[in-house]
């Protein structure tokens, strides 16, 4: 077995953008049968080095050998042929048509030139069965849930009979029980013969799935290693390349007056059904309520009808003593609320104004303009400022806003954001897609201002970033809240049972 | 008297705009039929829309109370070159700087503004600033003006050179006669030359050049035609180079004595310096630009006609007058330049002659009309379908062709425009290259042609189907009375009809095809009170498909004659043919078409009116007249088809129909 | 070619004599008949276009050139059967122009990756301009030719209840050919691997694209169908009314552009559309002819056909989107 050629293996993979080296002379390899986790923050290439094993990039130097035969993957279909099956973190699927469409796009048909559906759907059945993906072939995918979606891109790559299976962030969108069902199947898949890249940046699912891990860092190899001889902050360390305080201290604070009151809100959704059915919550000055729940819950709808972005169709918001239903975000905004949007680049910023512009959003209106002249002077002390105090990565403030990285234009909405000094802060999924050190920071910022008095609504699917931050976390289902817990009575088990819909006993 | 000047900057830009604007709208394109029923959007005629300009006729007798006597009169200039450019320019800044002389004046200048778009900011601006007295100095400026005037009528304005007021009661109209300082200098060139050639030097063959030009070549023929003058129009204004080039011309097949106009002729006065010959100018004294071949220059002294607006300003008059300086009023002067050795003998020539043109003696253009006629008529013709489309368009190309045949012709012909736009590019393209008549062969063309015409002063302009010239000079208007033949062809049809049911297939409801068709409809029912004539618009003149389905509907309603007009009427053609039906043409024989169906055509012969419209042109008759072709003036024509069998009877219904409409008989409105 | 006189025989011309005036003249089987056959014949050119057209929108493409294609396509057919007499040389002719035009409209879009909506306008003026440059330097004087008309004629065998109302299905043989389109089409679409990935590729290009589906081959294959086609609905509308005019088609490019979308981009909705705004065009005429409408109200009734189609257009909409890739060029990696 050792003698033999690994399944996979990429060396030298060198692979420049304009720029941004994304991969530098990257050696990597799978055996059949493992589960290899390929770890590192955003940015540190990753993705860049499994697109090039997918032949949707070249490289621009190094070779790529399959059981030590060298290979050319030049498109997604020789990809395909040489048995390599991806996982995209952005489901691949085409949304009008069935499961069994999907899967057989691309494939040749044994009654060409007509689609033989009927037999793809048998074997798709065969292949549910023996890896236990429950999925019904003839259902569009629009109506999936986001793990049946999930369970279509597994069944995809199995149907081509992939050897190489890469998941690039899977488990991103699934509570915890799912999480926990998909390392069964994942290691089901590896046990029948295959080798499984896993992409993760979440330490304790890589700890549990994988029987190899390899660290990326700034397009290099930072480090290999296994979950026997390493742990966490090990790995954090690896990834960030200085040590990380993974979980943040949680100070006591003496909690102050409920600063937000939400009384039975109901909000629809852009489809027209009621997103948010009834939730009810207070939040104290110097606390932190983390609102857990799998994406698609009604989180957006219920932080957008707090923000006064969406219309309420029953309930209040009342900040600080001050009703604001259904008010001018402006006029939410002014009652003291701060808002960290879920969709940065929609909603966080405009893309193409500068950094200062971006930072300068909120205040045009008042000490930096005169007589609807913009202050630049003025501005740009103030966005250099921010822009230090927040440690915004950015060579300087007049650059693009689309220009920075996930994790530093979310610094740049943080920084914005708390210079208006809040009461409240809701903010919607603060750290996804933001690497481990910038998610450090911000985890600190939101707990320096429960500390400094306000009251923060912290919405996440992460569930280990709610138990690290929160005073009390909610679970949101359909709408509805499932229940609260202080932090101490909370337990993973419980929540996600919670997130699945399962109401239990204790609330 | 104050005087300042500010040279047109920043206006270049916004043309660029307007330049692309137009564009886009060009391209956005148009079919025949939204172009017939509306005219295009963007260059609306000004007298129907600009609803603030007043009527004419209550002029107010007297001003408003306390306004102008008491401050100077504020006058400002909108000028194409530069004030000091010892030609055009100059003459009427000049002009109002002698005027200042007399009476108290607050001047200001806009030069340079040899973009149209640019004067038009600067005479708006001048009209909104509250002058007195805005004079836009460019034949080209016209258009502008008269929108713009329309919508100051509180302002006066003066427009030259040109003798329209557009019928605005706020608008002065100038210009010179300068063909009578041409006929001077030519008379005494022609007396100088020892070569007995002589060069003139001109820009574009249109307005004071033109006058000048053909006054000098008329008094250098009368003085003695032995001479050859060789004329030379350069096509710009501008281009020195192009000058420069021409009068070397000259003096290579000989020429010792030349002259010139238009900015662009410093090019030539140089090469007559350097080659020794003498020179004779025109608009200002250019004696200091060459002082040893300079001769004699004829000068404009705008002041005497400025001094008349003037006069009327204070009286209370705003416009609605036309001034022209002549040799006789003192606006026009000859200027001998002393430092030219000029002989006793050719200055007596010239005195004489001045004299000679203010006691009426002496007519400056009796003299090229005799040489006109040798050069042939230039005429364009622009038309929106095929020139062989057998139809509307073939109709004016033939005619022109036969117009050919009696007298001598240059044509071009642009076809095919159907898109208004296009039309109105080629239409400006010819009336800038000098042509005599550009026939713009379209209704939906009035709107583009309304406007060009009144930049292009000096081009004829004919218009068809219309019977409107806009009141425009320049502009004919022609049309058919294609109810005649319908009529005609209407009763032969009743005639003929076996069914008692005729389908007509019309375009739109609107000129030649519904005059055509409502003829139609009357002399079927004159004939035959019985028959049912179903008549349908399809809305459209380019739609085949539905012409073909309207045919198809009066068959299915029982039709077995049928008649249309337009060009997508081929697609009924084909039908009729298919179903057995008789057809009944306009426009053109479509015999050809279809030999075995068409009874007979009313067939337009516009060589007619087109020889009348030559006739005037000679005349000196730019436009101003409406025609019509008739069947009693021969412009209308019934061809019978041979090939098809027509019973005597119904023939000779229609020869009766034909002759009691000549005599008067019969009324084809019924 | 007499067939059609034979209906005028002297008993027929009484029926007319008396029927024809106002509604109730246009209530009679006669009429009808003739209304609907009529309404056949118009919607052929809009029904080739337009199925033709809801294929490249199928997978992402739209072309607003259909009127200049049809234009060309037209002269082609025309000028072909002018010189050869024969009618279906004409019609190859017009498919083959569609083909070329539509490898330079894919080279366009597909390969350039340029804007759909202003190439779409710039491949329409210039099948405008072009189609009557040709037309006017070869042609000039529109001389009718024969065309299908009366060549491809379809009759019922004889003793046949039908027999009595030929126009009914008396049509040429392409026009039957048309309507074959659209079940050809929908099981191109929904039932063969090529049509499988148009509709992938016109909803999620990048999910094709993973999958080791060409896009880019795929949208050529679909502009050249639906250019081929718009060519062969010029070249259908000159044979069939042996003729050809600059500007014949009068904007029907436009017209089958906006019923793919009234038909919700499925040929059988795409056939409705066709039928309904040719039904009402017809009936038009129809009121016209029989002088139920004239003047004004004839006029304004001009914009029937167009009203009634936004109309039924807006209530299907909201009920069926579009393509979610219609007019967004692909890039392999510029998913998001």
């Amino acid at each position: 077995m050792s003698l033999a050629a690994p399944l996979l293996e990429m060396r030298g993979i060198t692979k420049q953008f304009p720029g941004v080296l994304a991969n530098d002379a990257v050696d990597f390899n799978l055996e059949t049968g493992e589960v290899h986790t390929l770890l590192g923050e955003n940015g540190a290439g990753k993705s860049t080095l499994m697109k090039i094993l997918y032949g949707m990039y070249r490289p621009d130097a190094g070779e790529v050998l399959l059981r030590g035969e060298r290979v050319t993957i030049d498109s997604p279909s020789a990809a395909i042929e040489c048995g390599i099956g991806m996982i995209h973190q952005h489901f691949m699927l085409v949304p009008p048509l069935t499961v069994t469409e999907n899967v057989a796009l691309g494939l040749q048909s044994s009654r060409r030139p007509l689609t033989d559906l009927p037999t793809v759907a048998n074997r798709i059945r065969e292949l549910s069965e023996t890896y236990g993906l429950r999925v019904n072939p003839d259902t569009p995918i629009w109506q999936l849930a986001v793990g049946e979606r999930q369970r279509v891109e597994i069944l995809k790559a199995l149907y081509r009979e992939a050897t190489v299976l890469v998941m690039d962030e899977p488990t991103a969108v699934l509570t915890p029980q799912e999480v926990d069902e998909l390392i069964v199947v994942l290691r089901r898949m590896a046990a029948d013969g295959r080798g499984l890249v896993f992409i993760s940046h979440k330490l304790h699912e890589v700890m549990a799935v994988s029987d190899r891990i390899t660290v990326l860092r700034d397009g290099r190899v930072a480090g290999e290693t296994t979950p026997a001889t390493t742990d966490r902050s090990e790995l954090a360390r690896l990834m960030v390349g200085r040590p990380v305080q993974m979980v943040p201290d949680r100070p006591d604070v003496q909690l102050g007056e409920p600063l937000i009151e939400v009384g039975d809100l109901h909000v629809l959704s852009d489809r027209g059904d009621e997103a948010v059915a009834g939730m009810s919550f207070k939040v104290r000055a110097g606390e932190i309520l983390g609102l857990a729940g799998v994406s698609g819950n009604g989180q957006s709808e219920l932080a957008q009808a707090i923000a006064g972005l969406r219309p309420t169709q029953e309930g209040s918001v009342r900040i600080d003593g001050r009703d604001v239903t259904g008010e001018h975000p402006r006029r939410v905004r002014d009652a003291g609320l701060s808002y960290v949007p879920e969709e940065r680049m929609r909603d966080g910023v405009i893309g193409m104004f500068s950094v200062a512009e971006n930072l300068v959003l909120l205040n045009q209106g008042t000490e930096f303009s005169r007589r609807g002249f913009l202050r630049l002077g003025a501005i740009r002390e103030h966005c250099r400022d921010l822009v230090e105090r927040f440690a915004v990565k950015t060579p300087n403030i007049d650059v693009p806003t689309s220009n920075l990285s996930g994790g530093n234009i979310q610094k740049l909405i943080l920084a914005r954001e708390l210079s208006a000094e809040p009461k409240v802060i809701l903010a919607a999924q603060p750290t996804r897609g933001v690497d481990v050190g910038a998610a450090e920071y911000i985890h600190s910022r939101l707990v320096a201002q429960k500390s400094a008095g306000c009251a923060v609504v912290l919405i996440s699917e992460d569930l280990d970033e709610v138990l690290a931050l929160s005073d009390r976390i909610a679970v949101m289902y359909e709408g509805r809240m499932m229940g609260v817990l202080d932090r101490a009575e909370a337990t993973v088990e419980r929540l996600g049972l919670w997130m699945a819909g399962v109401a239990s006993g204790a609330a | 008297m104050r005087m300042s000047t500010r040279r047109a900057k920043s206006f270049g830009l916004l043309a660029a705009l307007l330049a692309i604007v137009l564009l886009a709208a060009a391209c956005a394109g148009d079919d025949d039929e939204a172009a017939t029923e509306a005219p295009p959007p963007a260059p609306t005629p000004p007298a129907e829309t600009e609803a603030p300009a007043p009527p004419p006729a209550d002029e107010p007798p007297a001003p408003p109370p306390a306004e102008a006597p008491s401050g100077p009169l504020r006058v400002a200039i909108v000028a194409p070159s530069a004030s000091n450019d010892l030609a055009f320019t100059q003459s009427i800044v000049d002009g109002v700087a002698a005027l200042g002389d007399t009476r108290e004046l607050e001047v200001e200048v806009t030069d340079g503004t040899f973009i149209v778009e640019d004067a038009a900011v600067a005479i708006r601006e001048y009209a909104e600033a509250g002058f007195d007295l805005v004079i836009a100095h460019g034949s080209q400026y016209g258009g502008s003006l008269q929108e713009i005037a329309q919508d100051f009528p509180d302002t006066s304005f003066a427009w030259g050179t040109s003798t329209d007021t557009f019928g605005l009661p706020n608008v002065f109209a100038y210009t010179a006669a300068s063909d009578q300082g041409g006929y001077v200098l030519g008379a005494m060139a022609a007396a100088l030359t020892d070569t007995g050639v002589i060069g003139v030097v001109g820009p574009i063959e249109v307005g004071d050049a033109k006058l000048f030009v053909d006054g000098f070549v008329s008094g250098a023929g009368a003085q003695d035609s032995s001479v050859d003058v060789n004329v030379v129009y350069t096509e710009s204004f501008s281009d020195v180079a192009k000058a420069a080039e021409t009068a070397e011309a000259h003096v290579s097949q000989g020429a010792d004595v030349m002259t010139g106009t238009a900015q662009m002729v410093v090019g030539a006065v140089g090469v007559a310096q350097r080659e020794g010959a003498a020179w004779f100018a025109t608009q200002a004294d250019q004696a200091e630009l060459a002082p040893e071949i300079v001769v004699a220059s004829q000068v404009y002294e705008w002041e005497v006609i400025l001094s008349e607006i003037a006069d009327a300003i204070d009286r209370g008059v705003k416009g609605g007058e036309a001034f022209t300086i002549t040799l006789a009023n003192g606006g026009l002067n000859i200027a001998f330049n002393d430092a030219y050795g000029l002989s006793g003998d050719i200055r007596a020539i010239g005195e004489a002659t001045v004299a000679g043109i203010i006691d009426g003696s002496i007519n400056t253009m009796a003299g090229p009309t005799a040489d006109g006629i040798d050069t042939p008529l230039r005429v364009a013709i622009v038309a929106p379908s095929a020139s062989n489309d057998l139809a509307f368009t073939q109709s004016i190309v033939d005619g022109v062709a036969a117009l050919g045949d009696t007298r001598e012709l240059e044509v071009e012909v642009t076809d095919g425009t159907f898109i208004v736009e296009d039309a109105a590019v080629a239409i400006r393209e010819y009336a800038e290259a000098g042509f005599d008549l550009v026939i713009a062969h379209g209704s939906q063309y009035g709107g583009s042609l309304q406007e060009i015409a009144q930049d292009f002063p000096d081009t004829s302009f004919a218009w068809g189907t219309s019977t409107d010239t806009f009141g425009l000079p320049n502009v004919f208007a022609y049309t058919a009375a294609s109810d005649q033949g319908g009529y005609v062809l209407g009763a032969m049809a009743a005639a003929l009809t076996d069914t008692g049911v005729i389908g007509v297939v019309g375009p739109i409801e609107v000129g030649d095809a519904k005059l055509f068709v409502d003829g139609f409809v009357s002399g079927a029912g004159a004939q035959d009170s019985s028959v049912d004539v179903n008549v349908v618009y399809t809305e459209s003149f380019s739609d085949v498909a539905k012409a073909a389905e309207t045919a198809e509907a009066h068959v299915s309603q029982g039709a077995d004659v049928m008649t249309g007009t337009a060009q997508m009427v081929v697609g009924a053609v084909g039908v009729a043919q298919r179903e057995g039906a008789a057809w009944f043409a306009t426009q053109a024989d479509q015999a050809e078409l279809a030999p075995e169906i068409v009874v007979a055509s009313q067939v337009y012969e516009w060589e007619v009116i087109l020889s009348e419209i030559a006739d005037a042109i000679d005349r000196g008759v730019k436009g101003g007249e409406a025609f019509t072709i008739t069947l009693a003036n021969g412009g209308l024509n019934i061809a019978f088809n041979d090939a098809y069998g027509l019973s005597g009877d119904i023939r000779a219904i229609g020869e009766a129909t034909v002759a009691g409409i000549i005599d008067g008989s019969i009324n084809t409105g019924s | 070619m007499i067939a059609g006189l034979a209906i005028v025989d002297v008993a027929t011309v009484e029926v007319f004599a008396q029927a024809r005036s106002g509604w109730s003249g246009f209530f009679t089987l006669a009429t009808l008949v003739a209304t609907v056959a009529a309404a056949i014949r118009l919607a052929t050119p809009y029904l080739i276009a337009a199925v033709g057209e809801s294929v490249g929108q199928r997978s992402g493409v739209l072309n607003l050139g259909v009127d200049g294609v049809m234009l060309l396509g037209a002269f082609g057919a025309y000028y072909t059967t002018v010189e050869t007499g024969q009618p279906w040389y004409g019609l190859l002719v017009g498919l083959g122009i569609g083909m070329v035009m539509g490898l330079v409209y894919a080279f366009i879009t597909v390969t350039l990756h340029a804007e759909q909506g202003i190439s779409g306008i710039g491949i329409y003026l210039f099948g405008l301009g072009f189609s009557d440059l040709l037309f006017r330097q070869l042609v000039g004087t529109p001389r009718p030719i024969l065309g299908f008309d009366g060549i491809f004629d379809f009759t019922l065998p004889e003793g046949r209840l039908e027999i009595e109302y030929p126009d009914l299905y008396n049509h040429s043989l392409v026009i039957y050919l048309a309507f074959l389109l659209v079940p050809a089409v929908t099981l191109l679409v929904n039932r063969t691997t090529f049509g499988l990935n148009i509709r992938a590729v016109g909803e999620t290009p990048q999910a094709a694209d993973s999958l080791g589906v060409s896009v880019a081959r795929t949208r050529y294959g679909t502009i050249l169908i639906g250019n081929t086609l718009a060519g062969a609905a010029g070249a259908v509308l000159a044979l069939e009314k042996g003729i050809f005019i600059q500007n014949m088609t009068n904007g029907m490019g436009f017209i089958a552009v906006a019923l793919v979308y009234f038909g919700a981009w499925r040929p059988l909705g795409v056939l409705a559309g066709s039928l309904l705004f040719s039904l009402v065009t017809a009936a038009v005429l129809q009121w016209k002819t029989l002088g139920i409408l004239s003047g004004a109200a004839a006029q304004l009734t001009e914009m029937a056909p167009a009203a009634v189609t936004i109309i039924a257009l807006v209530v299907v909409t909201h009920r069926i989107g579009a393509p979610a890739a219609l007019t967004r060029p692909f890039r392999r990696g510029a998913e998001h």
